[in-house]
């Protein structure tokens, strides 16, 4: 019944968009300092003003902005008929907005669109393609930060960037909804997102094996106590302690060098998050092409 | 030459040296003598003739005057003065032992007397199984407590000075890191010390029946009670005759002091990792000294094997190695297993 009902939607969707077609220029509305087209929660002030004008304001349930024209209209359909699964499945919003313009970095950028148009608070992730720094962006939102952890936003990042590479933006975001659509599926990742199996069968064995080297450590505490008997290696006790007199009678340095390494850091757990102009929490990650 | 015997200068009985009040007690008409009362009855002289021996230690005088038990299993010779008997070999548990009167050996020149009555010794040992659940049962049993004996242990001290250059090669690593890199800075010094230091009274085992680490880990003995040696002191305890001479004990005593120099070059050197890269450092002897110390000793036999247990008979310390028994290390091991297997279970099955 309930696949009735979406396959349904999905239908009249289509038709909707068929009749009305999106074109490659994205509609938007013009922002002013009488209207600043924001939702409620924002509250405007002098820092974040600038942002708020630069971000254009959207219909937040068109889904794909393709301001820089990368793509065909049916590919838009395509793709809007994609993340509006997306979103139904995973009760995250998600949009994808493509730009040949930037005067914020690609992080700013995701940030002030998500936050300044009206999409989910809730959870929700921007991915964006930036064509004047050569960059993609993916920024998360709410429930999303926690889902996407750094681990799982360099990875989808790194199987989709040698699409935009190759100037193939549809495969490589029809790709990238795909990828995060399974790690959505996978929930929550346990801190890293190495395969958690959080069996019995591996409780047991890794009690077992701390337990046999508390043993080992505790029974060998026990033998050393038997022992009591040691050979005397220094005579520090006979050591008349007036009579040393040591001199020092030279020291040269005969090499000095410095050796200089490269850290590479590691992203593996967790999710780092910063804050977007509007004051909310955003995830995410950047990757050039 | 006088004729030593401990004899009480009032009664004429037997009479033994007590390590409580550091007197002579005589049983019998309950006297009590110091050193001096003792030597003023002739009784205690310690004078001895001044016959040069054929060995090597010229300035030590010959020994006489007491009773030599050789065993006739291990061959141990403990010596006793008259009023003192021995019934079994301190060493090796037997009683096949012969009573000779003494042929050869020097007398110590100094001695440390038992502090520790044989009660304090019991006690002690009475006290080793406890934090060591491996023990075997048998072990502290009475019957293994009342062989506990008094021995005066020979000892070779030295006098040492170590004089010389000592060279090291120093290194010094420090790490630090900024955002992008980590720096690891290596120096390397060649650092050369100068130097001399003294050792009073490194102490040496000369008896070869007692293991040398045993004796070791006796130590410390406080040289504050270290006494003229006086035949007296021996009533009522045994003493073991040097069977190691003075040279060849000497090797212990040098390595010791040796490695001790280093390690205070070595603290001089303010550097990280100091390794040695030539030793120019000499030992040479200022002076040695034979002396006997105390120790309450039992030897236990463990599944044919021989346990020696050695209290120093001045500061109380007990050492030994004890057997573990094997049944026991079993069952324990295991009851340690089940119960943190079980904890460490529980602890990851909440979190």
């Amino acid at each position: 019944m309930k696949k009735l009902y979406k396959i349904s939607l999905l239908v009249i969707v289509s038709l909707v968009l068929n009749i009305v077609p999106v074109y490659a220029s994205t509609n938007t509305k013009e922002r002013s300092e009488q209207d600043y087209l924001v939702a409620d929660w924002v509250k405007v002030t002098e820092s974040n003003k600038y942002n708020i004008l630069s971000t254009p304001a959207v219909d937040a349930t068109e889904k794909v902005y393709d301001f820089a024209d990368l793509f065909t209209d049916t590919e838009e359909q395509q793709l809007y008929t994609e993340i509006r699964k997306y979103i139904d499945n995973h009760n995250m919003d998600l949009a994808v907005v493509t730009i040949n313009n930037n005067n914020k970095t690609p992080e700013e950028y995701s940030d002030d669109f998500y936050d300044y148009n009206d999409f989910d608070q809730k959870g929700g992730v921007l991915f964006l393609i930036d064509m004047y720094n050569r960059e993609i962006y993916m920024s998360t939102t709410g429930s999303a930060i926690k889902m996407y952890n750094d681990y799982r936003v360099n990875q989808a990042l790194d199987m989709v960037y040698k699409y935009m590479s190759d100037k193939r933006y549809y495969n490589g975001v029809q790709e990238y909804i795909s990828i995060i659509s399974n790690y959505a599926y996978d929930g929550i990742p346990n801190n890293s997102d190495h395969k958690k199996s959080n069996t019995l069968s591996r409780d047991i064995f890794m009690s077992i094996a701390i337990g046999l080297l508390i043993t080992i450590i505790v029974v060998n505490i026990l033998i050393h106590k038997n022992k009591m008997v040691r050979k005397a290696t220094t005579a520090k006790e006979y050591l008349d302690i007036d009579s040393v007199n040591i001199e020092n009678i030279g020291e040269i340095i005969i090499s000095s060098n410095t050796v200089r390494k490269r850290i590479e850091h590691d992203t593996y757990s967790g999710s780092s998050t910063h804050s977007g102009s509007s004051g909310s929490s955003h995830g995410g990650g950047g990757h050039g092409f | 030459m006088e004729v030593l015997d401990n004899k009480c200068p009032a009664c004429g009985a037997k009479i033994t040296f007590n390590p409580k009040n550091q007197m002579w007690d005589c049983e019998y008409c309950g006297s009590k003598f110091t050193l001096e009362e003792m030597q003023k009855h002739n009784n205690a002289s310690s004078k001895q003739e001044n016959t040069k021996t054929d060995t090597i230690e010229k300035k030590y005088k010959k020994i006489d005057n007491l009773d030599v038990y050789r065993c006739k299993n291990c061959g141990a010779e403990v010596m006793a003065d008259e009023q003192t008997t021995s019934t079994f070999c301190v060493y090796c548990g037997s009683t096949a032992i012969l009573k000779d009167k003494i042929t050869e050996g020097i007398a110590p020149t100094k001695i440390i007397p038992f502090k520790k009555v044989k009660e304090d010794a019991e006690i002690a040992f009475k006290g080793l199984s406890k934090g060591k659940p491996l023990m075997p049962k048998f072990f502290n049993k009475k019957e293994n407590i009342e062989k506990i004996r008094g021995v005066y242990i020979p000892f070779w001290t030295y006098d040492l000075k170590v004089s010389g250059n000592i060279d090291f090669n120093a290194i010094d690593i420090k790490t630090w890191s900024d955002y992008n890199y980590s720096y690891t800075k290596t120096d390397e010094y060649l650092v050369k010390r100068k130097g001399d230091m003294k050792f009073n009274k490194i102490l040496v085992d000369a008896s070869s029946r007692f293991d040398d680490d045993l004796m070791d880990s006796i130590e410390p003995f406080s040289f504050n009670d270290l006494v003229e040696y006086n035949h007296a002191y021996l009533s009522g305890f045994l003493a073991e005759k040097y069977d190691v001479d003075l040279s060849t004990a000497s090797k212990r005593a040098t390595s010791r002091a040796m490695t001790t120099a280093i390690d205070i070059a070595k603290e001089s050197v303010l550097h990280q990792t100091k390794t040695v890269v030539s030793n120019n450092l000499n030992i040479s002897k200022i002076s040695d000294d034979y002396i006997l110390l105390p120790v309450w000793m039992v030897n236990i036999n463990y599944k044919d094997k021989n346990y020696t247990f050695a209290m120093n008979g001045q500061t109380g310390k007990l050492v030994g190695n004890i057997p573990i028994d094997v049944k026991r290390t079993i069952i324990i091991s295991l009851i340690i297993f089940i119960i943190s297997t079980l904890i460490v279970f529980a602890i990851v099955w909440v979190v």
